[in-house]
């Protein structure tokens, strides 16, 4: 009988953790996109930003997030590879927008804004600082998805601005 | 040259000719090789694609230079594409959420057509449908070849979304 209770109370436990787990908001996860760079000392061609990222707020709609990651080109050993870090906010959290009749899940228009530092890991060097805007960005809940997202580039080696396009972007919550 | 335009121009006919089934506006990313269609930079890729028989869709396209010099060079085409695993355009069963496609087509720069030729393409992971409204197309890759220039290209789509807006039915 001991045994019964003791086995009752431990699936009762683990059905509790199960609930808290279930309530809890997603925190972090991954991030990919696809660059392509108009910048002095940044090769024109395309680029591959693949990130870990996490919201310092995440029951809020309009959480703050940072990620740490990499730029990498498609050819390693031809061009330079960037560590990244920053962070970002989001604008506006709409989930009557217009489009939404395309998609099949629930979807908010969330376009968001960020700031982004580039450190050339070939040169060990600061490679530039960029600011981003991503005006078409929908949430999906467990997962975002934002296209052509323009970013203002300032090139530290070079000392002069350039500019770039996120052609895509998935964002992806784990945790 | 002349024979050339008539024969696009009949392509894109027969393609349009073909909307009876699902239409779907799709966009995407493009890459190709160095020595390829665009040389370096990124490129996005828009068309629309109907689905005319359970198996098989014809697709029209537009890809243009996104960075770093915009709409600098435009290449446009259309494909023919045949689903492997299952149908995607039926009425009468659910199709499968997942599927893989081979296909192929005709593609060449729209303003002066100094490059044009046949392709050939795979893509090997699509998720969704038009019973899903949305698909994601991963992955694809393929072979095109430069007519004039007399080359072999690889190119892929990293990434491509359609958004199915009607239905036959």
């Amino acid at each position: 009988m001991r045994h019964i209770k003791l086995a009752i109370l431990a699936v009762m436990l683990l059905f509790s953790m199960d609930s808290f787990l279930a309530a809890s908001p997603y925190v972090a996860g991954y991030r990919v996109g696809l660059d392509g760079y108009d910048v002095p000392t940044i090769s024109t061609d395309e680029y591959w930003s693949a990130s870990l990222f996490a919201d310092l707020m995440p029951t809020s709609r309009f959480s703050p997030s940072v990620h740490v990651g990499f730029l990498l080109p498609p050819y390693p050993f031809e061009e330079a590879a960037y560590a990244t870090a920053g962070a970002s906010i989001p604008l506006a959290y709409w989930l009557g927008h217009p489009l939404r009749s395309l998609f099949r899940r629930d979807s908010a228009y969330a376009p968001v804004f960020g700031v982004q530092a580039l450190f050339d890991l070939g040169h060990m060097r600061l490679g530039g600082g960029s600011a981003n805007l991503q005006p078409l960005r929908f949430d999906f809940g467990d997962k975002q998805v934002g296209i052509l997202s323009i970013q203002l580039v300032y090139d530290t080696v070079a000392d002069q601005w350039g500019w770039g396009l996120r052609i895509f972007e998935i964002s992806h919550y784990l945790w | 040259m002349r024979r050339l335009r008539c024969t696009m121009i009949l392509l894109l006919f027969i393609s349009l000719s073909l909307s009876a089934g699902h239409l779907g506006l799709s966009i995407g990313t493009f890459g190709n090789g160095s020595s390829g269609l665009f040389g370096t930079g990124t490129q996005v890729q828009g068309g629309l694609v109907f689905g005319f028989a359970p198996r098989w869709e014809t697709e029209l396209f537009v890809i243009t230079a996104a960075t770093a010099d915009p709409f600098s060079r435009t290449i446009g085409g259309v494909g023919i594409s045949y689903a492997v695993v299952s149908p995607v355009y039926t009425q009468k069963e659910v199709p499968s959420y997942g599927n893989t496609s081979v296909g192929f087509g005709f593609m060449g720069d729209i303003s002066d057509l100094s490059s044009y030729g046949p392709f050939l393409r795979v893509t090997p992971v699509a998720v969704g449908g038009p019973q899903f409204k949305l698909r994601e197309r991963a992955v694809t890759f393929g072979t095109y070849y430069d007519v004039p220039n007399k080359s072999f290209t690889l190119f892929w789509n990293v990434f491509m979304l359609d958004f199915f807006i009607s239905r036959s039915s």
